[in-house]
């Protein structure tokens, strides 16, 4: 049934779906996984980097980009579809910033990244854009804010989230893990991303990216020494708790 | 060709691409060929029916399940005894000295321990059409009337059928399937219809349920495009369970030989990101 359906991407189906937008979402678990973290004065994202090949300089293989000074997001699924909608974004953040002289707040550029994903599932001759998008930055009042956009234009704030490949069983991971008290601490905030990021990507912090923002300050890319600082730290917590279990027994 | 008026013309229409010529992609294939090494080939002399015996017999199809069997099952002392080769031609030689571990090819490898213990790693693309005739070479050439047999590949969750939408799937997840003679109860489910195999794995299966083999197959089900550890350790329940519990032992640099696997395979593509 679903092959006469899925041609057009504004037919419906007799039982309500969408299918070229369902399958935009198919696309979205092909990229590699994004993970997000709200803190009371921090904002992280941690992302899956691709390995690259050899003669490829890394600069230009990016996962997380910057909208404007205090905006950041991450995507997964479709590079080129992100490259253009990122574009996009960025344009809005300085028009914004001339016609009302004051930045963006996170919550408008989100809409303005979903209103611009919607219209392509409700028009003739397009195809959705095959990616899911985290986007994170302070507002103008110094809230941290979270949010997340899907291809059909969806979008909602979250404290924690994750996009991309496995995202099922990181965010039934942060589910479990992410508490009240943890919010208020930086670097709880951050072992939590990254212990997300473990639970898919094997190889430890070579094939990590993360990107933490925090009030009234830029976006910083951390280290690679950093982010393995920060691993060697879980890996200790870990067989504490695993030394612990076992005297219990 | 016919005209608006009904009369046959040799003429041919000007609205069609005459150059279109189908038949040039397809690949030059033949009889599915199985080449013993020279040891093997004295060793056979003395056996009267020409079939190499067997206690048990893991086949491996496609990267995830390969890998599996490198680093899991088939660690160290296995010697390299034959080769199934499908095409003969550029992609495909009749050799068995492509050992690169990015070749693809299809071989044979037999336990130095146990010699009735055989793996076959299968790397190449078989056809649907080459897998009747390939499935027939391998029960004729070796014999499996007694062996327990496991069979290890993988498949996209894009054509799988659940109850559940596919986004609330935990993948990677594994399917077993069996025969009628294989009395031991698969590590997880059974594959559930309308669900099924299809090409080579679907032919063997079906040859060992009528030759009445004791067969299982374990089908892992992935979502990623690219090369992937969780899809690979997928397939670990696999090894508590017979036939491959009773032919593995730990092996302690897998996570390193994983990773080296991975590297070696990682493909940079970065449409999707």
């Amino acid at each position: 049934m679903s092959n006469r359906y899925d041609s057009a991407i504004t037919v419906f189906s007799p039982d309500g779906h969408l299918f070229q937008v369902e399958y935009a979402q198919e696309a979205v678990k092909k990229g590699s996984t994004a993970v997000g973290v709200r803190g009371k004065n921090i904002v992280v994202l941690g992302v899956e980097k691709k390995a690259v090949a050899k003669l490829q300089e890394d600069r230009t293989v990016r996962k997380i980009a910057l909208l404007d000074d205090h905006v950041a997001l991450a995507f997964a699924g479709l590079t080129a579809d992100a490259r253009i909608l990122i574009n996009r974004a960025r344009i809005e953040c300085q028009s914004h910033r001339l016609s009302v002289e004051d930045p963006v707040t996170v919550e408008y550029i989100t809409q303005y990244v979903a209103k611009l994903k919607q219209r392509y599932t409700q028009s003739n001759g397009m195809r959705p854009f095959g990616l899911s998008a985290l986007i994170m930055g302070f507002d103008n009042d110094g809230t941290p804010r979270l949010y997340q956009t899907d291809p059909s234009g969806t979008y909602h704030e979250w404290k924690a989230n994750t996009i991309g490949r496995s995202a099922k069983t990181v965010r039934e991971f942060l589910e479990k893990h992410y508490t009240e008290e943890l919010q208020a601490n930086d670097d709880e905030c951050i072992k939590l991303t990254l212990k997300g990021l473990l639970e898919v990507v094997q190889s430890g912090a070579k094939n990590m990216e993360v990107a933490v923002m925090r009030r009234d300050k830029p976006l910083q890319m951390m280290e690679s020494d950093e982010i393995e600082k920060y691993i060697t730290e879980i890996e200790k917590e870990r067989e504490e708790e695993a030394e612990k279990k076992k005297q219990k027994k | 060709m016919a005209t608006f008026f009904g009369e046959i013309l040799p003429i041919t229409s000007r609205a069609v691409d005459d150059d279109e010529d189908d038949e040039e992609a397809m690949p030059a294939q033949c009889e599915p060929i199985l080449h013993w090494s020279k040891r093997m080939r004295t060793e056979l002399e003395k056996i009267p029916d020409k079939k190499v015996p067997c206690s048990n017999f893991v086949m491996s199809i496609g990267f995830e399940a390969n890998a599996f069997t490198e680093i899991y099952v088939k660690q160290f002392n296995y010697e390299l005894v034959g080769g199934i080769f499908t095409s003969l031609g550029e992609e495909d030689q009749l050799t068995l000295s492509n050992t690169s571990p990015t070749d693809k090819t299809c071989y044979i490898y037999r336990c130095h321990s146990n010699p009735s213990i055989l793996v076959c790693q299968c790397n190449r693309h078989v056809s649907p059409e080459q897998s009747f005739q390939w499935a027939q070479l391998l029960v004729d050439n070796i014999d499996l009337s007694s062996a327990y047999i496991a069979v290890l590949t993988a498949s996209d969750t894009g054509g799988y059928c659940s109850e559940v939408p596919t986004s609330d799937l935990d993948t990677p997840f594994l399917r077993a399937l069996k025969t009628e003679k294989f009395v031991a109860s698969p590590v997880c489910k059974i594959l559930e219809q309308p669900n099924m195999l299809t090409g080579l794995p679907a032919q063997l299966m079906t040859f060992f349920q009528v030759l009445r083999y004791k067969a299982v197959i374990y089908v892992c089900f992935k979502e990623n495009k690219y090369v992937d550890i969780l899809d690979v350790k997928a397939f670990m329940p696999v090894l508590n369970v017979t036939p491959i519990k009773d032919i593995t032992e730990p092996n302690k640099n897998a996570e390193q030989m994983l990773r080296d696997i991975m590297e070696l395979h990682a493909v940079n593509d970065t449409l999707y990101m």
